[in-house]
């Protein structure tokens, strides 16, 4: 049966339906028989490095969410200091000790865009892009990142447009 | 790809019946659902801009019509319940699956049954025939009380009709009208309703009704959605997450009621002090129960107009629900900024999974989820 968690979920799947979010282009299950592994896109923040990327996250839900926080992990390739290149995990507070029932699957992604402008270089899980930033290094920094932008976030938008 | 509520929900089990919506603006849902190898077609109306199947509108092809003849309301009450479709469906398939086999066994109906029928109603009057099945094995008379109140009969006739009585039940504030009585006429059952209860028996509910019916017109009610005539229950808005729920009773006519107040102690207190200082005040009979409460509570209850829904939400801050498991959100945010309701196992949830939380015997001391303010809730046995 529709137990409490999938009535949550759907509530949150409506609400974020009924007032789309330029900055969130993408939020819903994934598979059409399992609602609690979800996919969502995110739009890269103008004015920023990121500027133009698109990136697909993948959100598992545990069974008592929002008890317990969603696993968020990035699909596509992305540089920041607090997400891993390789692995996609996220490094943000929100989504371990301080997660709270009054976050929902919509606000902890927009946290997760916030975070791309705002690096944490004392927490890395990316530590050539963390390096860059702890010296001082902004140019060098921006430039790697806008690199890593073009050649994973912008490819994947025309994909996107096209299918 | 874009999924909606319901196709998600779907595709959750195999059971459900494929649905398609067949308008994107104006939400509504046709599909079929398969009964014992049978397809039955179906339609599913959303009103525009309301949550969840709170007055959605179940369409159904003739066939299905005539099924669920004389289950129409409590279908309708229960699709209206329904937090989701395929709670929903797991009823109406039980529901079908029930009637169908009760119409294959159901035998043919006795020689005089139709020529006794139409005699019936004749006598009666059309008028007052309200509805039918096509089989006329179920039918409903509409009868108007001293106020002008509708109310509808239900009768359902046997098989072995006329030789076997009648079965008629009507819709009332009384446990004993849930009971069917049995009668050996059309002509019996409207006597006996119209002489017995509607203009006797039902007097005594005139008042409440009208005290019930000034509630409804006056003021935001929040519970039930779509109140029958025997709901003697209204839960209200005040605002700020805060409700009052009123109940009364038939049998105490004048202006005796229960009440409760739900929300964020802070302000729910204060009213709780006024209804105890004003409550001697309460001796204007002239006044319908909401107008007294106005007086004693020294405010005007809200309308529709004037709150926002975010003000009213009274849904659990953790499951986003109203009832789960039979227990409505009663815990509420002491911080009169925040005020956001929990249910109390919800909240015991969530402090318990929480390693900051303090314990002491059976309460829990942490923070609320929404604002960080102290809260507390007492241990649930579940
Ligand atoms: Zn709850
Ligand atoms: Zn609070």
């Amino acid at each position: 049966m529709v137990n409490a968690v999938s009535r949550r979920l759907l509530k949150e799947l409506k609400d974020y339906q009924k007032e789309r979010n330029p900055d969130l282009i993408e939020l819903s299950p994934i598979q059409e028989d399992n609602i609690l592994v979800w996919k969502a896109v995110l739009r890269g923040e103008a004015e920023t490095p990121y500027e133009g990327g698109h990136w697909t996250l993948r959100i598992e839900i545990p069974k008592n969410y929002p008890i317990q926080p969603p696993k968020m992990k990035f699909l596509t390739k992305i540089c920041h200091p607090n997400i891993s290149f390789k692995t996609g995990e996220i490094c943000l507070d929100i989504l371990k000790a301080a997660w709270s029932p009054a976050w929902t699957l919509q606000s902890a992604c927009m946290a997760i865009r916030l975070l791309l402008s705002n690096p944490e270089p004392t927490s890395p899980l990316n530590c050539d892009a963390a390096n860059l930033l702890r010296c001082g290094d902004f140019m060098g920094y921006e430039s790697l990142v806008r690199m890593y932008t073009q050649l994973y976030a912008m490819s994947q938008t025309d994909n996107e447009g096209s299918a | 790809m874009k999924y909606t509520i319901i196709q998600i929900i779907l595709m959750d089990a195999k059971n459900f019946p494929l649905l398609v919506p067949s308008d994107v603006d104006e939400p509504s849902y046709c599909g079929f659902i398969t009964v014992k190898g049978q397809e039955l077609a179906f339609q599913i109306k959303l009103e525009n801009n309301s949550t969840g199947l709170k007055n959605a509108k179940l369409y159904g092809s003739p066939k299905l019509k005539r099924l669920i003849f004389g289950h129409e309301k409590a279908l309708q009450q229960r699709l209206e319940q329904c937090a989701s479709f395929s709670e929903f469906f797991v009823d109406l398939k039980d529901l079908l699956e029930l009637l169908m086999t009760k119409e294959k066994t159901d035998p043919s109906p006795c020689e005089n049954y139709y020529s006794t029928l139409i005699n019936e109603l004749n006598s009666i009057g059309w008028d007052k025939l309200e509805a039918f099945n096509p089989s006329l094995k179920n039918l409903s008379l509409k009868l108007n009380d001293s106020s002008g109140r509708q109310h509808s009969i239900f009768v359902s006739l046997p098989f072995s009709y006329p030789q076997t009585p009648l079965i008629v039940h009507a819709e009332l504030p009384t446990p004993s009208s849930t009971t069917s009585n049995h009668m050996a006429s059309l002509k019996d059952a409207v006597s006996f309703y119209s002489k017995v209860s509607l203009d006797k028996e039902l007097e005594k509910f005139q008042y409440v009704w009208s005290m019930l019916d000034d509630i409804d017109a006056h003021t935001w009610v929040l519970e039930p959605c779509k109140p029958k005539r025997s709901d003697l229950i209204r839960r209200i808005a005040l605002g700020n997450h805060c409700s009052l729920q009123i109940e009364l009773d038939a049998s105490y006519p004048k202006g005796e009621c229960q009440y409760r107040l739900f929300g964020t102690e802070s302000l729910i207190s204060p009213l709780r002090e006024k209804i105890i200082k004003n409550w001697n005040t309460w001796l204007n009979f002239d006044l319908t129960i909401r107008q007294n409460f106005e007086n004693i509570l020294e405010i005007t209850f809200p309308s529709t107009q004037t709150i926002s829904t975010s003000d009213i939400n009274i849904e659990c801050g953790i499951c986003y629900s109203y009832r789960h498991e039979d227990s409505l959100p009663d815990q509420s945010c002491n911080n009169a900024k925040c005020g956001q309701p929990f249910h109390r196992s919800c909240l015991y949830e969530w402090l318990r999974s929480i390693p900051s939380t303090k314990q002491s015997f059976n309460t829990f001391f942490g923070n609320c989820p929404y604002c960080n303010d102290a809260i507390t809730t007492t241990i649930c046995d579940q």
